[in-house]
This record gives structure tokens, C-alpha cells and sequence, in this order.
């Protein structure tokens, strides 16, 4: 069994095959997943929130789609990834208690989708896979040396 | 969210006591049996950790949500397995109620109602405030993607979240859950000034 690395809400982790990097229960929350097929580098980052511009200082800036993608694509390339190379798969985004109501806090899901693929369109970065939307939780475990990510749901398994 | 010395947490889960205990004689009149209902566990937790309160982030729960509204803001969580959620229901429909239906599920909704309606009414005469909750909405799934968007909104501004939690038992029967209150951070301070206007309690 490779090891693996924790993505907490709010965090970004880095690791090189054959680590396994992993997300546990995304509701709301998106799994951005980035891959250097090359270098077998991956970065996954958990994200909270689509922007870090409605917050307020001192608090931790890798829960934005914002800061945290930005910054985890820096650190790739000081590992000597090359943004060229560099796809994207996203997961999670749903809206966990239906499409009943439509207060702020509970389409978080479909902002934090959009924000995500704002900022990667504007880094250059495609996405290959997006699983996103719906009312179900996931979990994801990705793999660094073959770059699959597979998707567990309280009702079974995919891969992408 | 800003740090909150250990004099106004517990001011917090003293106000949170008085709401439990409305709660919990409440509940007991709607299932004709005894229920023992925790003190309050008021404690602040960074938002990676709120998960691990209800089992950990991939224990599969049944979540009612209610928003709580009026002069304060906040969320009123109720958390079961699915095994003692049912028998919850049980309590009330009796034995036939064989599986989360929406019969069962009417119930359910109906029962988390009363207990945060009788709560958030003890809480708002202690502080001559008025607060109500929301219809309830439902999901069961992972625990920490239930609660996603519950932590995302308090983590807009803060990177831990004040949780008021309290575990609920049905004597003799199998029915564990959690009751999580959540407020905004705005409103903390409001009951905080509030207890200080009326009661003195030096919290400030």
C-alpha cells in the first residue's frame, strides 16, 4: 500500500508517485486535483470557499479557491513541474440538503465549482475531469503515479 | 472567529443549558419516555476538526439542518446514525415504522422541530430575544460532507467554529444522536452583551 497523504478542509498537499493523496467527505467543499504526468507530481487541494475577497485578514488563505490553487501550482513548479503539463480534475461541489433552499450558505457547492474553474481558465490549466454537482458526499483518493483519481460515494466507487 | 476567554464560553454553555433542558422535557413529552441529555460541551474547534465531534468525517449520518433566524443567526444541527434515527421514530410511530419513509422522515422532521423550537424559546426569554428556527432540511451522507457548507459559512470569516454540542439518550432504547448549535460570530456577541446587561455576569 503507497502512502497516504491527508488533504484537510482548507489545505493543499504536494506529493510525488507513489504516494496517494486524499480528501475525505467533500460536500460543498472541491477536491482540485493537479497532475504533472511527467514528473508523477501531484497537488491536491481541499477548497472551503470560492474567494478569499469577502474575508477578512489573518485568516488561513488555502481555504479559497483563490489562494490556495495559485499557490499550490507555485509550489509544483519549484518541484520542477511545468505548467504546460499540468491537468486538472475536479470533484465535489454538491449541495448536500437539495435544491429547496437557495440562501448563501447553502449553494456554496455551485460557487465554489465556478470559482475553481475561474481560476484554473486563468492560470491556463485544463480541466480533463469534473465530477461536480449533485447531492452526495465524496471521498477521493488520488493516485500520484497514475494520476486516476477514484471517487467513493456512500453508494459505491468510480474512477477518473 | 476571535478568541473567546474561558469566562464567556462557559457564560455561553450556561445560556446553552437552560435552552437543553426545555429541550430535552420537550422531547420527552412527544416520546412519552425518559431522555438523558448531556451538559452542553461548548467548545471552540478549528473548522478541519467540526467532523470529528460526530464520528468522523466519513461516518455516515442523518443530518437535520435548521436555520435559526430572527435576532440571532445561527444553525441548529441534529446528528444520527441512521439505525437510531429510525428508532427515534419508532418512539413515536411505533413499531411498524420499518425503514426512514417519508412518513418516518415527516416525523423525524416534525420531532427535531419541537426540541430546537422549545430550545432556541428558553434561550431567547433568558435573553429577551426573539429567535426561531427554519423548516428543517435533510441529508444523509458522510458526516463531513453534510456539514460542509454548515462550516464554510462560519469559515468565511473565522478559522474555527464555536460548537455548543449535546448528546441525546432515549433510556433503554438504542437512540444516540448529537444536537449541534452553531451561531454567527456577530451573534455571540449580542448574547454576550446581553447576559451582561441583564445579569451582570462580568463577561465581558
Amino acid at each position: 500500500m503507497a502512502e497516504e497523504i491527508m488533504a484537510d478542509m482548507g489545505k493543499y498537499i504536494i506529493g510525488e508517485s507513489p504516494k496517494v493523496l486524499v480528501a475525505l467527505g467533500l460536500g460543498s467543499c472541491i477536491g482540485c486535483a493537479l497532475y504533472d504526468p511527467e514528473k508523477k507530481i501531484g497537488g491536491l487541494a481541499h477548497v472551503m470557499l470560492p474567494s478569499s475577497e469577502e474575508s477578512r485578514k489573518n485568516v488561513n488563505p488555502n481555504k479559497f479557491a483563490d489562494k490556495a490553487i495559485p499557490a499550490m501550482i507555485d509550489d509544483m513548479k519549484k518541484k520542477g513541474c511545468r505548467t504546460e503539463r499540468i491537468k486538472a480534475k475536479i470533484v465535489g461541489g454538491a449541495h448536500m440538503f437539495g435544491a429547496l433552499q437557495n440562501s448563501d450558505a447553502m449553494d456554496i457547492g455551485k460557487k465554489n465549482s465556478k470559482a475553481v474553474r475561474e481560476v484554473l481558465d486563468e492560470l491556463g490549466i485544463d480541466i480533463s475531469s469534473a465530477i461536480t454537482g449533485g447531492q452526495v458526499g465524496r471521498t477521493i483518493k488520488f493516485n500520484t503515479d497514475t494520476g486516476k483519481i477514484s471517487i467513493r460515494t456512500k453508494d459505491g466507487i468510480q474512477e477518473v | 472567529m476571535k478568541k473567546y476567554n474561558d469566562m464567556q464560553v462557559d457564560a455561553l454553555g450556561e445560556v446553552a443549558n437552560v435552552g437543553i433542558g426545555n429541550a430535552a422535557t420537550a422531547l420527552s413529552q412527544l416520546i412519552g419516555k425518559d431522555v438523558t441529555i448531556s451538559l452542553p460541551d461548548t467548545k471552540l474547534i478549528p473548522l478541519e476538526r467540526f467532523a470529528e465531534e460526530v464520528g468522523g468525517a466519513e461516518k455516515i449520518i442523518r443530518c437535520l439542518y435548521l436555520k435559526v433566524t430572527g435576532d440571532m443567526k445561527g444553525q441548529a444541527l441534529f446528528l444520527f446514525p441512521e439505525e437510531d434515527a429510525l428508532n427515534l421514530v419508532k418512539l413515536v410511530m411505533g413499531e411498524e415504522a420499518k425503514e426512514m419513509d417519508e412518513m418516518a422522515i415527516s416525523s423525524f422532521k416534525e420531532m427535531s422541530n419541537v426540541i430546537v423550537g422549545s430550545y432556541l424559546t428558553a434561550i431567547g426569554d433568558m435573553l429577551d430575544m426573539k429567535v426561531m428556527p427554519e423548516p428543517p432540511l435533510m441529508a444523509t451522507d458522510m458526516a463531513q460532507a453534510v456539514l460542509d457548507s454548515i462550516v464554510a459559512g462560519i469559515g468565511k470569516t473565522a478559522d474555527q467554529i464555536l460548537s455548543i454540542k449535546t448528546t441525546i439518550e432515549v433510556d433503554g432504547f438504542s437512540v444516540n444522536g448529537s444536537f449541534i448549535l452553531v451561531f454567527e460570530e456577530q451573534s455571540l456577541d449580542i448574547m454576550l452583551e446581553s447576559l451582561e446587561k441583564k445579569y451582570g455576569m462580568g463577561v465581558n
